[in-house]
């Protein structure tokens, strides 16, 4: 194994970091702007945040159930780093999985337990019930976001997320496939807890799964969560926006910089949207959603067919 | 300088803020939250994310006891904060900073103190017995054998919406969830996360001093938002209510409102304060800004309203009724 590669993962995390600086930066210029408040360097850093919650205390509550309580907590970031595994950077990868969709789709299940079990370990009303909504939302999501991901893995024959890029060669997937991609990033801002898909974590339940923890299980579950974002749109890039495909630059630029603007895109979404209550998408995501899933991924296996040799 | 001082040096440039508003307070309450907007400070939403515990006004003696709770809730480095007085809010604010990051205070304070998190009202012996409508051949060996953790007593049962027979929980809601009027207090019976009964309680009940209607209905066009989880909306109301109703803030606002489509699906069909849903409560609240009259919160209204919701949207619709003149049965 060269050099190169073994270097990956810690790069990779590296740059998980760095994402998770622009993206919070991006975030924190947007909120300014609402506010009319002037821009400055200093605002715009994390550091303070994370700072305060290095310092702060662990908090607990009558009768948690500690354990459960902290693999809530830290699951999220764990997920997000396995997801990132299996993102090609340029040619390199840190897991080549044969599998490497359906490894996607697996971490963003075990979501659904991590989410739940921050809601429930801490033994109170509003996290618990936070993390109920979060299994509501789930039920809405899940599916759609199935199907957005069978819909690359048909056009290329594999579920291997390199050949899925090689399959695409110029002509990127999303072209063909502009319902998948659009529930696809729906989806990565819904498993993140992020922006309109917040309410497991709202203010109307006190903050929700986050309504109990505080210091260094605070800090672990909100950068879970910014992680989890910054995986989704890094995974986005290979499945529809033709991986490293690009002129001039070489191709690990062109991944990360399709990654930034995603990402992008995510944090200007998650500012001009309000909540959406579960309920209510739970509707969208089976009457809408689902069916329009489906279409997409029958009208890829129409084009499959049609420029089979 | 060591590794602590830097951190807390950092940390004491945004703090967390846990608003409590005060019942006929509410000139104060909107000056603490111009500053925070001001500042860039956030908004806790719980005692367990704040530093600060900012009171606006001097908490009557029933507010006092859930503000005493919420500040046992507060993990610390922690500061409070008591305004009582309009002039006051800035420069007491202005003392955030280095009243958190004094290290020897905060230490001594940390060490006074038990676990944070673990206050007087989360003693399940101060806890309400939540048994109505009990079947004794079904519920009592329950309730009298079985030691659940943390000492709580299990739940007795009532009947939900749908007629069966579950748990049910009793439980205080607020006064201080965000977006809650100062001393509004429910105390609610839950099934599940949905309220099989509700009753209003106001604290330490106090009228509002007089305001411009139009900025009073800015305020609650905030307040709506804000707990509507539209977090960029409820900033731009609230400069515009800082910059009164003919700003171009207010005219921005207000053409953003109109756009609104997600917004209002997503309010449609709520129960809201004299209106049909809460979707033309915000017209409502719309056209109040251009002088119609403003709506008026009932409380013995919104008990009835917010029964068969669950507890987030409840929550939602308590902070519909927040920033209004309240009349009605309140305790």
């Amino acid at each position: 194994m060269p050099v190169s590669e073994l270097l990956l993962a810690p790069l990779a995390l590296v740059l998980l970091a760095g994402f998770v600086v622009v993206s919070f930066g991006a975030d924190r210029a947007l909120a300014a702007r609402a506010a009319g408040r002037p821009l400055t360097a200093a605002g715009l850093s994390p550091w303070p945040d994370v700072a305060r919650l290095l310092l702060q205390r662990r908090r607990t509550t009558t009768a948690p159930d500690a354990l459960l309580w902290r693999v809530g907590g830290a699951g999220p970031l764990v997920a997000a780093v396995l997801m990132l595994a299996v993102v090609p950077l340029g040619d390199a990868v840190i897991a080549d999985l044969p599998v490497g969709i359906v490894w996607f789709n697996a971490m963003d299940v075990l979501l659904w337990a991590f989410i739940w079990l921050a809601g429930w370990g801490a033994a109170s009303a509003t996290a618990l019930i936070g993390g109920y909504r979060y299994l509501a939302q789930a039920l809405a999501y899940e599916l759609p976001l199935m199907f957005a991901l069978t819909a690359p893995a048909v056009a290329a024959a594999s579920l291997d997320v390199r050949e899925v890029v090689a399959a695409q060669g110029d002509r990127w997937h999303v072209v063909e496939m502009p319902i998948a991609f659009t529930v696809f990033l729906l989806c990565v801002a819904a498993f993140s807890l992020w922006g309109p898909f917040r309410a497991p974590a709202a203010d109307d339940l006190a903050g929700g799964v986050l309504a109990e923890s505080s210091g260094a299980d605070r800090l672990l579950l909100l950068a879970g969560r910014h992680a989890l974002v910054v995986a989704g749109a890094a995974f986005a890039v290979p499945l529809f926006l033709g991986g490293g495909d690009g002129p001039l630059l070489p191709d690990w630029t062109w991944q990360l910089l399709k990654t930034l603007g995603v990402l992008l895109v995510l944090v200007v979404v998650r500012r001009r949207l309000p909540v959406l209550r579960p309920e209510r998408f739970a509707e969208v995501g089976w009457v809408l959603l689902v069916p329009l899933t489906l279409l997409q991924v029958l009208v890829t296996s129409l084009i499959v067919l049609a420029e089979a040799p | 300088m060591g590794l602590t001082e830097r951190l807390a040096h950092a940390a004491a440039r945004r703090p967390h803020v846990l608003l409590v508003p005060v019942p006929g307070q509410r000139p104060m309450r909107w000056a603490a939250e111009d500053v925070l907007d001001a500042w860039g400070w956030a908004r806790a939403a719980s005692p367990a994310g704040a530093d600060v515990l900012l009171c606006c006004g001097e908490p009557g003696p029933e507010l006092a006891d859930h503000v005493e709770v919420a500040w046992d809730a507060m993990p610390g480095p922690r500061v409070r904060v008591v305004a009582t007085a309009l002039a006051e809010v800035r420069p007491a604010l202005l003392t955030v900073a280095a009243r958190l990051s004094d290290l020897p205070v905060q230490r001594r304070d940390a060490r006074d103190r038990s676990a944070p998190g673990l206050s007087a009202a989360a003693d399940p012996a101060d806890e309400p017995e939540a048994s109505h409508d009990m079947d004794p051949s079904m519920d009592m060996g329950m309730d009298m054998g079985m030691g659940l953790p943390g000492g709580w007593q299990m739940a007795g049962r009532v009947q939900d919406r749908d007629g069966l027979r579950l748990e049910g929980l009793n439980l205080s809601l607020g006064p201080l969830l965000p977006g809650w009027p100062g001393g509004l207090r429910l105390d609610v019976v839950l099934s599940g996360d949905v309220l099989t009964r509700a009753d209003v309680v106001r604290l330490d009940r106090q009228p509002e001093p007089g305001a411009p209607p139009s900025l009073v209905a800015l305020d609650a066009i905030a307040t709506l938002l804000d707990a509507a989880g539209w977090t960029d909306g409820a900033l731009r109301a609230r400069r515009a209510r800082a910059t009164g109703a003919s700003g171009p803030p207010t005219q921005d606002l207000l053409r953003r409102l109109r756009r609104a489509r997600l917004l209002r699906w997503s309010l449609r069909g709520l129960p809201a304060p004299g209106s049909e849903d809460l979707v033309a409560h915000l017209d409502r609240l719309v056209g109040a800004v251009d002088g119609a009259g403003l709506p008026v919160a009932d409380d013995s209204r919104l008990a009835r309203d917010v029964v068969g919701l669950d507890v987030g949207t409840a929550s939602l619709v308590v902070a519909a009724h927040g920033a209004l003149e309240a009349v009605g049965a309140g305790v």
